[in-house]
């Protein structure tokens, strides 16, 4: 069982508890972030340096957090950054626009060794792959994280109306690619 | 605050096929993963902590990453670079020794050979000049001498060899035969004795 973000942010505030505190934010919350940036990235390792540096930079930040925003979301808003950061500089040095970098995850999707095209579950994935950057982001959190759209709408900093299009743009999107696939 | 199942709704509302998808992930992870991700990182933040090492800070110190690092003397550099000039003058020295007494050497007999064949073809093309009529009667007038007369009066016309083997004693005429012998063809010392 997991201590409430209140109860770590306060071991994490003692001098002689702040490791322990850490460790255990860490615990609670890696393997959510982890699917998250997973998701955007596909390959394991690009996922894996990305959580690491998510990580790194909860640490240096978690002192000068304020406690207005949850814990959850601030998280969360880290790890967006730094997805998008990742996705950027990979786009940058491979000279390629946005839409080419999802034919580019599609790819490494299909090299995945259990990849299986049949399977509902894979073809859904591809089908996320097609959906512009923002739209992926807004459909990964709604639809894996059950994230409410005022909660999303501080990890995103856009409008809880705006997020509401994009995700029944998103979703609509999908099903018509899974039925025609 | 929206719960799961208003989530679900609403996602059957729009697109019911994506709502029976399960939403297990399809993709895997190496095992034991997840226990792993929190030493790793808290290895690289003490790593990142860490400083170099010096003789003036202790192996375990940590300092923030806004200090500034203790600043390290560095070791004088001996230079190697007198040992190498004279090696590299030396070495210039000798190959251009050897150039030139080369280009001695290779110039003058190449010179001399040269001389040789201009001399002979100036000698070629100047007794071509000369008409026949003219060489005889250098010839005729110039008759073989001795060359002890040639050498004591080059005036005095050498003697027809006739007469000069007379004028020759015999013991000087042995004399001759004994020192030339080898000039003598094999078989023909019989008779010339």
């Amino acid at each position: 069982m997991h201590l409430s973000d209140q109860e770590l942010l306060s071991l994490f505030s003692n001098a002689a508890t702040k490791e322990q505190g850490y460790t255990a934010i860490i615990r609670k919350y890696q393997e959510k972030i982890y699917w998250h940036i997973r998701r955007m990235v596909i390959d394991h390792a690009d996922a894996d340096d990305i959580l690491q540096n998510t990580l790194i930079k909860i640490w240096k930040g978690l002192e000068n957090f304020r406690e207005e925003s949850q814990l959850f979301t601030w998280i969360y808003r880290i790890a967006t950054n730094e997805t998008l950061s990742f996705i950027a500089k990979e786009q940058r040095r491979s000279l390629v626009s946005l839409e080419q970098m999802g034919t580019i995850l599609e790819e490494k999707i299909k090299a995945d060794s259990h990849f299986n095209p049949n399977q509902l579950e894979w073809k859904l994935q591809l089908a996320i792959q097609k959906l512009p950057e923002k739209q992926r982001l807004v459909f990964h959190l709604r639809y894996y994280d059950a994230m409410p759209y005022e909660e999303m709408s501080k990890v995103l900093e856009t409008s809880e109306g705006a997020l509401k299009a994009s995700y029944h743009h998103a979703a609509k999107k999908i099903e018509a690619f899974i039925k025609n696939n | 605050m929206e719960n799961k199942q208003a989530i679900l709704q609403e996602t059957e509302a729009i697109a019911p096929l994506l709502a029976s998808i399960g939403k297990t992930e399809p993709y895997q992870i190496p095992e034991g993963y997840f226990g792993r991700v929190p030493n790793l990182v808290l290895e690289k933040l003490s790593i990142s902590h860490e400083v170099p090492l010096t003789d003036e800070v202790p192996l375990t110190q940590e300092v923030s990453l806004t200090q500034e690092l203790p600043i390290v003397p560095q070791t004088p550099v001996v230079s190697m670079q007198f040992a190498r000039k004279w090696m590299t003058y030396a070495a210039a020295a000798l190959m251009a020794g050897i150039l030139i007494i080369s280009a001695f050497l290779f110039s003058d007999r190449h010179a001399i050979k040269n001389a040789d064949n201009y001399s002979k073809e100036e000698m070629s093309m100047t007794l071509d000049q000369v008409s026949d009529a003219a060489l005889s009667n250098y010839l005729e007038e110039n008759t073989v001498a001795t060359n002890e007369a040639i050498f004591i009066e080059p005036k005095v016309p050498m003697l027809p060899m006739s007469e000069h083997m007379q004028t020759l004693s015999n013991e000087k005429l042995d004399e001759y035969l004994i020192e030339n012998s080898h000039l003598i063809p094999i078989g023909f010392e019989e008779s010339s004795k």
